[in-house]
C-alpha cells in the first residue's frame, strides 16, 4: 500500500477482462523513480535552459569501453538542442558485451533517455523511464544489432522541437534495426507510439553502409510487450519490413523470405490504432490484443505477396479484438473504429481471431481498404483477402 | 570510474550534481556538463531494488489518497 499526500487527480484502472474464455489485462503502471545514487543536472540552471547533465561512453573498436550503470536515479538529464547528448549515450564502440543499463530510473530529461548508437550487444532492462524528450530508447543509426531491450517502463514521453525531424512524433522505443530484441516492456502515455520500426533503407549517419539493408533485414525478438494510452499507435511498422535471407538483394529462389512473427502485443486506448504497418512482406502478427483504440484494433496498409517461401502471407494468427471494454473514456463515443482494417492490396489474411463489442456509433468488426480514404488514393478497394476460423460475438 | 562494483553495491546516500552551460568550454564529441568515457569502464552501482516497476491490484479512484501494487507473483507490494 502506497498513501499520498495529495488525492489523485485521474482514475487509474487495473482490471481483468473475460471475453469467453480469452481475457485482457491492463492495469496503470507504478515505477519507483528514486535511488539512493543520484546523477543530476543542477536545478538552478537545468530546467530553465533545458539543459541537464549526461553520460557518454564513446572509443572506436568492440569492448573498448564498458559501463555498467545499475539501479541509479538520472534527473535532470539530456541536453535539448545538442544531438548527443543523452543521458545515457553508447556511441559507435561496436561490441560491448560486458556492459549494462538496467535497474535504473531515469526522468525529467530533456534528450531522451538511453541511445544505443554504432553498438551491439548492449542489454537495457527493467528501468523505468519517466517525463522523457523525443524517442526514448533509441537505435540510432540502423546499423545496431542483437540488443536487448527487456522489460522496461516508459511512461510520458514529450514532442521535441530540439532533436531530429522525427523526434517531433516520438516513441519510447525508436528501432531502426529489425534486429534486435524488444520483450517484456510496458511503453504508456507517449505523445505518438509506443513502439516505432522505423526501419531505414540502409544504415544511416556515422554508420552509413549500403550493404546494410534494415528494411529487409529479419526480426531479431518482438514479443510480450504493452502499449497504451499514446497519441498514435502502439506498435507502428513504417515504413517497409519485408525480410529475406539476403537482405540488400531481390527475393528469388535463392533468397527466399523470412517471416517476421510478433507476439502477444497488448495495446490498448490508444488514439489511432493498437498496430499498424505500412507496407508488410511476411510479417505475421500471433495473438495480439488490442481494445478502446479509437481508429482501429490492427491495420496491414499493403501487403506484398512473398513467393519461394511457403505461407507467405502478410497476416493476422489469433487475438482479442475488443471494440470497447470497461476500461473505455468518452471520447469512444465519438468514434467509429474497426477491429482490423484490412490492406489495400491483395495477399492479406487473418485467422482464429475473435471480435467483441462493436454497437456502438459506426463501429464494425472488419474494415477494408486501408487508408482509401485518403485525398491522394485513387483506389477503389476491391481485394481479395482470405479470413478462417473467426469468432464474432452477438454485437458484431 | 566507479561508484560501487557488481559485489559491493553502494549502499550510502550520494548525489553528483553537474554544472554548466552549453557556452563554457566543451570537449569533442563529449560536449560539458557529462560523464565522458572514452577507453575506460564505468561502475555505478546503486543499492538494488528488486522490483523498479509493477503495476496496480486494483483500480485507483478520482480522489484516492492510496493505492495497492501488484508484485510480480501477484502478491501486495509495499514500496
Amino acid at each position: 500500500m502506497i498513501t499520498f499526500t495529495e488525492p489523485l487527480v485521474f482514475k487509474h484502472y487495473a482490471g481483468v477482462q473475460y471475453f469467453g474464455d480469452d481475457f485482457i489485462e491492463m492495469r496503470a503502471e507504478v515505477g519507483l523513480l528514486t535511488r539512493n545514487v543520484k546523477y543530476m543536472g543542477d536545478p538552478e540552471t537545468s530546467s530553465d535552459n533545458q539543459y541537464g547533465a549526461v553520460i557518454i561512453m564513446h572509443s572506436p573498436g568492440d569492448e573498448t569501453t564498458a559501463a555498467r550503470i545499475d539501479s541509479i536515479e538520472l534527473t535532470n538529464v539530456g541536453q535539448a538542442f545538442i544531438l548527443g547528448s543523452y543521458p545515457i549515450h553508447f556511441h559507435m564502440i561496436g561490441t560491448v558485451h560486458s556492459s549494462y543499463v538496467r535497474n535504473n530510473a531515469i526522468h525529467h530529461t530533456f534528450n531522451r533517455a538511453v541511445t544505443i548508437h554504432g553498438v551491439h550487444y548492449l542489454h537495457v532492462s527493467n528501468n523505468v523511464a519517466y517525463h522523457t524528450m523525443g524517442h526514448t530508447i533509441f537505435i540510432e543509426d540502423a546499423a545496431e544489432t542483437k540488443n536487448l531491450i527487456e522489460h522496461n517502463l516508459i511512461v510520458d514521453v514529450r514532442r521535441s522541437w530540439s532533436l531530429l525531424n522525427t523526434d517531433q512524433t516520438p516513441a519510447s522505443i525508436w528501432i531502426t534495426n529489425p534486429d534486435n530484441i524488444i520483450r517484456y516492456n510496458h511503453a504508456a502515455g507517449s505523445d505518438r507510439y509506443s513502439y516505432w520500426y522505423d526501419l531505414q533503407i540502409t544504415a544511416i549517419g556515422p554508420s552509413f553502409d549500403p550493404n546494410i539493408c534494415p528494411e529487409n533485414t529479419q526480426l531479431g525478438e518482438f514479443h510480450d510487450n504493452v502499449a497504451h494510452s499514446n497519441g498514435r499507435y502502439g506498435l507502428r511498422i513504417f515504413h517497409n519490413l519485408l525480410p529475406r535471407e539476403h537482405p540488400c538483394e531481390p527475393i528469388s529462389e535463392t533468397n527466399r523470405p523470412i517471416i517476421a512473427n510478433f507476439y502477444n502485443l497488448v495495446s490498448y486506448k490508444n488514439k489511432r490504432n493498437g498496430a499498424i504497418i505500412e507496407k508488410s512482406g511476411a510479417v505475421q502478427w500471433h495473438n495480439f490484443k488490442v481494445a478502446d483504440n479509437l481508429e482501429h484494433g490492427m491495420e496491414f496498409s499493403v501487403t506484398k505477396y512473398m513467393s519461394f517461401v511457403e505461407d507467405g502471407l502478410a497476416k493476422i494468427v489469433g487475438g482479442l479484438v475488443i471494440g470497447r471494454s470497461e476500461n473505455t473514456e468518452e471520447a469512444l463515443d465519438r468514434h467509429s473504429p474497426k477491429g482490423v482494417v484490412c490492406s489495400r492490396s491483395e495477399n492479406f489474411s487473418f485467422e482464429g481471431v475473435k471480435f467483441y463489442n462493436f454497437n456502438y456509433n459506426h463501429a464494425a468488426a472488419i474494415g477494408t481498404c486501408s487508408h482509401c480514404w485518403h485525398d491522394n488514393n485513387t483506389d477503389s478497394g476491391g481485394r481479395t483477402v482470405t479470413v478462417s476460423n473467426l469468432y464474432f460475438d452477438e454485437t458484431v | 570510474m566507479e561508484v560501487g562494483t557488481e559485489e559491493e553495491r553502494y549502499t550510502s546516500k550520494l548525489t553528483i550534481t553537474m554544472h554548466s552551460t552549453k557556452y563554457d568550454p566543451n570537449l569533442p564529441i563529449f560536449g560539458n556538463k557529462v560523464i565522458g568515457v572514452n577507453y575506460g569502464v564505468l561502475e555505478m552501482h546503486g543499492v538494488e531494488r528488486p522490483i523498479t516497476w509493477t503495476d496496480l491490484k486494483e483500480t485507483a479512484a478520482i480522489g484516492a489518497t492510496s493505492i495497492t501494487l501488484n508484485d510480480m507473483s501477484g502478491e501486495s507490494l509495499d514500496w
